[in-house]
């Protein structure tokens, strides 16, 4: 409690120190911070990181001080240079314009990206302050600017590959109807270097942004491959039932339960990856003896689940 | 559904016949055949079966006569039922996959609302009485009571009430179980066996090629539904043309039982074709477990044999008959005439064969004096009270289901309560101890489902409660669970007994305006959807010819007149009407009242007045105040207001502040508003409604809210830290 008050009372003194600064003071202070860790003339705690605390002074500011806060980001990312900063001031001011909402930072940050789209085929320096600024412009999306950078970028063959997961999520943030484009494209990237990607932090994400059920949804314009790698991660991680890939049939092929992304016109093709997603997503839930078969698991589990509640007694 | 022969155009009903024997027949060779080869026989079943068991209401199967199957759901159960008893039935993998995401499905409760054939058989009773009961099944009734009934006198009461009163047998019968019951009881006989264990060697000779085959030949044939399902039988009819092949050096055979015929005739066209070269056709119809094919334990097995081969031969000359005539001039009327003798024959001998006595004398074998019970039961129900009493048992399992249904879902929730529902007002019963516990429940703002069926136990403990008080109270505690749309039906039964018993009427009418009310739709415009309103209304009228001061009656009138409001197209007209209702509402207010009905009141004179156009802000932000102020004096915490005051009070402050609004009010709101969407104790249509203010409300957040980034998306905070790690 006593850390918290103290935490308040710094806040506020650092609040009423920054009253009157202009977009010009909030740029040198945050050039010289960023550079140096100093951040006199204000008092930080020694324990949280600038930027932690930069966006606490924002959170506990009046509007105008929040205005020149922001404005002070996008002046000093527009006045940044490689050969005085360096990458990582760039990539903590990219930061620090998500954290206060600078939205207007996406010009400077877009234009940054497409100037140096040559470097990011290999250059591993940059490919870091790259994989950031792009996780921030996403963070902006929607926005049109955003969407034909990261349009431009995704399929651009010369792009690393490892930047396509960020980029499809941000291309399918700025515009939902391009999905099945920047998935697919995720997917065919992906090929290049496979176990780059943490595959249940890309679906997770997307689920995040599009719902799981949408996602299952939405899955159905896209190539068997990709429909095959979100079917089996979002019945892997649990995020949709097995019963959107499969329902159940009520007889004659009247298909029942909440199923999501069916088209009448799937191929056999297709349905062997529902099936399998629905296999996974069981799997996934009941527990299954190396011996056991997963029909056997399943119909123990199902014994098992309905003796727990035992039943009332049938007239 | 039966046709019996109704169809105008002779020629397409003796076709249907014929086509329908040429399935029997197909039936008889096969059960023949495997009565005549001695291979060891297992079974197999299609989930498709599993569900008409669990949910035989559901079937769709039907016949142009009676077969002793087709169109009686209530024999379909008992048969599939009989063929559920046996064990070992093997479920190939794709079945087991359907059966996990439907038993998903029915644990959480979302199949049917059982409790209305408790009320339907009821009324079935009344028809019976109204149409009159035979002099001869009166002395049945009363000889039950004395002696006992011999075997001919059971079987002439369930003929008797299979004519007249159906749902009466089912109710009798215990076809209201919950599905959740019924897969209970399918799953205590441990009936099943995965394919894979069974027969372990079947998985190396699945062959895709034939799946894709089948799954064509399925589609082409199904032409509706999906083509998930041709894909999951096409699998399963291999895993089962799988288990054949290595089943057959054993003298085994795996039969499938299902009542696909597209399935029937896939295989059918398949059989030549090199993966099928000698394997026998394996599907069955559940049919052919009944009386007509089944060897009966007690039976001479040569005897039965040559009773289903003359089977066998009328099904032949009729098909042939048919057919003769069709090719040879059409049906002329004589010819019709000879078919049609030769049709009642074998519709005869089929429905004879299986009927419901039938089915339940199998039952018998396990458990016996079932049939006798029935008859008793079925004949105690003309005799009073029986069905009320028998109905509050079932009632009983009904909520001890709906409470567990709910405790898994509180379970998977991680909520260690779940609100279900309320009670709205105090409802005036004759029975004190049950009067007051309506009031205490109706004194809470929320109550769980273990509150509603308590009130429930209570009631059916009152041995000397009136009935229209008992389906009363039975209607309050369904709707306290907010399954309105049988609580509407107890309601209006329970004014009716009210009625007929020369009672008081005006708190069932009250209670019945409610649940109507609360299956209006305000987004539907169908006529249908109107009715409710115009049923509540009739209802509160009359309540209120009985009790004109009472402010609960005035404030639900109100509400029912204010639905009716947007319908007003005169903006003046409109105007005027709304001040007519808010004076009834004012009215209520200068009557005795609880602060339960304060709230109530203010609140919809508050929401009535921000939302029918044009809107009277300024009358509304009085109200407003006065609702969140008589909030504000209760004891319970904001977050546990009741749900429709915190839709009013958010979304009329949103709606009063018009353009002015800032980030920083209508962010808190819109989030609390979606948790209030979500609240369980809004009715289906109250949710729809709270969801689209938060629509309404989110819209505008999006306006006000530059484009943000979420700094909750871990990739995002993973990159930030990065990026401290690597501060110069």
């Amino acid at each position: 409690m006593k850390r918290n008050a103290e935490a308040i009372r710094r806040v506020q003194a650092n609040v009423r120190a920054v009253a009157d600064w202009t977009p010009r003071h909030w740029a040198t202070w945050l050039f010289a911070v960023l550079r140096t860790g100093d951040e006199y003339p204000l008092d930080f705690s020694r324990f949280a990181e600038p930027l932690d605390e930069l966006e606490a002074i924002f959170e506990h500011a009046g509007e105008s001080v929040r205005s020149a806060m922001k404005d002070g980001v996008i002046k000093a990312i527009h006045e940044w240079d490689r050969r005085y900063h360096g990458y990582g001031v760039l990539q903590q001011l990219s930061n620090a314009a998500a954290r206060l909402r600078a939205s207007d930072a996406i010009h400077d940050l877009a234009d940054f990206l497409m100037r140096n789209r040559t470097r990011l085929e290999r250059d591993e320096d940059f490919f870091e302050v790259a994989d950031s600024i792009i996780a921030v412009l996403a963070g902006f999306a929607p926005d049109p600017i955003i969407e034909k950078v990261f349009n431009a970028l995704l399929f651009d063959d010369k792009v690393s590959p490892r930047l396509s997961g960020l980029l499809s999520i941000g291309l399918t943030m700025s515009n939902r109807k391009r999905f099945p484009a920047a998935f697919d494209r995720f997917i065919d990237r992906r090929k290049l270097d496979p176990t780059f990607f943490d595959d249940d932090q890309v679906v997770t994400e997307y689920a995040h942004f599009m719902g799981p059920r949408g996602l299952a949804e939405e899955a159905r314009h896209l190539q068997l491959p990709a429909q095959q790698y979100l079917y089996s991660n979002l019945a892997k991680l649990r995020l949709v039932n097995p019963e959107v890939f499969i329902g159940w049939d009520g007889g004659e092929g009247h298909r029942h339960g909440d199923l999501a992304g069916f088209d009448d016109r799937e191929e056999p093709t297709h349905l062997t990856v529902r099936y399998d997603a629905a296999r996974i997503g069981i799997e996934a839930r009941v527990k299954r003896r190396r011996s056991q078969t997963l029909g056997h698991a399943v119909l123990s589990d199902i014994a098992k689940r309905i003796n727990a509640n035992p039943a009332a007694t049938p007239a | 559904m039966m046709n019996d022969g109704m169809l105008t155009n002779p020629s397409e009903e003796i076709a249907q016949y014929s086509r329908h024997c040429e399935r029997l027949l197909h039936d008889v060779n096969a059960v023949l055949e495997d009565y005549e080869e001695h291979d060891k026989l297992d079974y197999a079943v299609d989930f498709s079966e599993i569900y008409a068991f669990v949910l035989p209401e559901d079937s769709h199967e039907s016949a142009p006569f009676d077969d002793g199957w087709a169109g009686d759901h209530l024999r379909q159960a008992l048969l599939l039922s009989n063929f559920f008893s046996r064990r070992g039935i093997v479920l190939p993998e794709p079945y087991i996959l359907e059966l996990y995401t439907f038993y998903d499905r029915v644990a959480v409760g979302t199949f049917g609302d059982e409790t209305a054939l408790v009320v339907d058989a009821i009324r079935d009773l009344e028809r019976l009485r109204k149409a009159g009961i035979t002099k001869h099944i009166e002395e049945l009734a009363a000889k039950a009571d004395r002696t006992g009934l011999t075997s001919e006198e059971i079987d002439e009461t369930i003929e008797f009430f299979e004519q007249r009163g159906s749902l009466l047998i089912s109710f009798a019968r215990g076809a209201d179980r919950t599905p959740l019951l019924r897969l209970k009881q399918l799953f205590k006989s441990q009936p099943f066996v995965d394919l894979e264990t069974a027969v372990p060697e079947a998985t190396a000779e699945i062959d895709e090629g034939v799946v894709n085959d089948l799954y064509r030949r399925l589609k082409i044939k199904r032409k509706t539904g999906t083509p998930a399902s041709s894909k999951v039988d096409a699998l399963a009819i291999d895993h089962i043309r799988a288990a054949n092949r290595v089943l057959q050096p054993k003298k085994r055979r795996l039969l499938l039982v299902t009542r696909s015929p597209h399935m029937f005739s896939a295989l059918s066209d398949v059989t030549n074709d090199p993966a099928w070269v000698g394997i026998k056709p394996f599907i069955r119809h559940p049919r052919t477990f009944s009386a007509a094919y089944d060897l009966p334990q007690s039976a001479d097995r040569d005897t039965f044999i040559r009773r289903v081969r003359v089977r066998k031969e009328m099904l032949e000359l009729f098909i042939h008959s048919a057919t003769e005539a069709r090719q040879t001039g059409g049906i002329t009327p004589a010819r019709y005439a000879a078919l049609k003798e030769k049709m009642k024959e074998i519709q005869e001998e089929w429905s004879s064969a299986e009927t419901l006595s039938n089915a339940l004398e199998k039952k018998r074998e396990t458990s016996k004096g079932e049939l006798a019970s029935l008859a008793h039961r079925l004949l105690s129900f003309l005799r009073g009270r029986t069905l009320l009493q028998t109905a509050k048992e079932r009632i009983v399992e009904l909520f001890e289901e709906t409470s567990r249904d709910i405790g898994l879902v509180g379970a998977r929730m991680q909520t260690p309560e779940v609100t279900l529902g309320s009670v709205l007002y105090p409802i005036e019963l004759v029975d004190e101890r049950l009067r007051n516990t309506i009031a205490r429940l109706a004194s809470q703002w929320a109550i769980n489902a273990g509150e509603a069926a308590s009130l429930f136990d209570e009631a059916a403990a009152r041995e000397a409660l009136d009935d229209h008080e008992f389906l009363l109270t039975i209607a309050i505690s369904l709707g306290g669970i907010g399954r309105w749309s049988v609580a509407e039906q107890y309601a209006a039964y329970a004014v009716k007994l009210a009625g007929d018993a020369g009672k008081p009427t005006a708190e069932a009418r009250f209670f019945h305006a409610l649940a109507s009310r609360k299956l209006f739709q305000p987004t539907k415009l169908a006529e249908e959807n109107r009715l409710y309103i115009v049923t509540g209304l009739q209802e509160m009228e009359l309540a209120l010819q009985e009790r004109p001061d009472d402010a609960r009656y005035l404030n639900e009138s109100a509400i029912l007149r204010g639905h009716e409001l947007p319908a007003i197209e005169n903006a003046k007209k409109r105007r005027k009407q709304r001040a007519k209702i808010a004076a009834i509402f004012e009215r209520a207010l200068s009557l005795p009242h609880t602060d339960k009905l304060e709230v109530q009141i203010l609140n919809n004179l508050a929401y009535m007045h921000y939302t029918v156009d044009p809107p009277d802000y300024d009358i509304a932000h009085k109200y407003l105040d006065a609702l969140e102020t008589k909030l504000e004096s209760q004891p319970e915490p904001r977050d546990r207001w009741p749900s429709f005051a915190l839709d009013t009070l958010l979304y009329g402050r949103f709606c009063l502040r018009g353009s002015s609004i800032d980030l920083a009010t209508l962010e808190p709101s819109v989030n609390e508003l979606t948790q209030v969407a979500g609240r369980s104790d809004l009715s289906r249509a109250e949710q729809g409604l709270v969801g689209q203010h938060v629509k309404i409300m989110a819209r505008k957040l999006t306006e006000l809210t530059q484009p943000a980034p979420s700094p909750d998306r871990p990739r995002a905070r993973r990159q930030r830290h990065k990026a401290a790690e690597s501060r110069d």
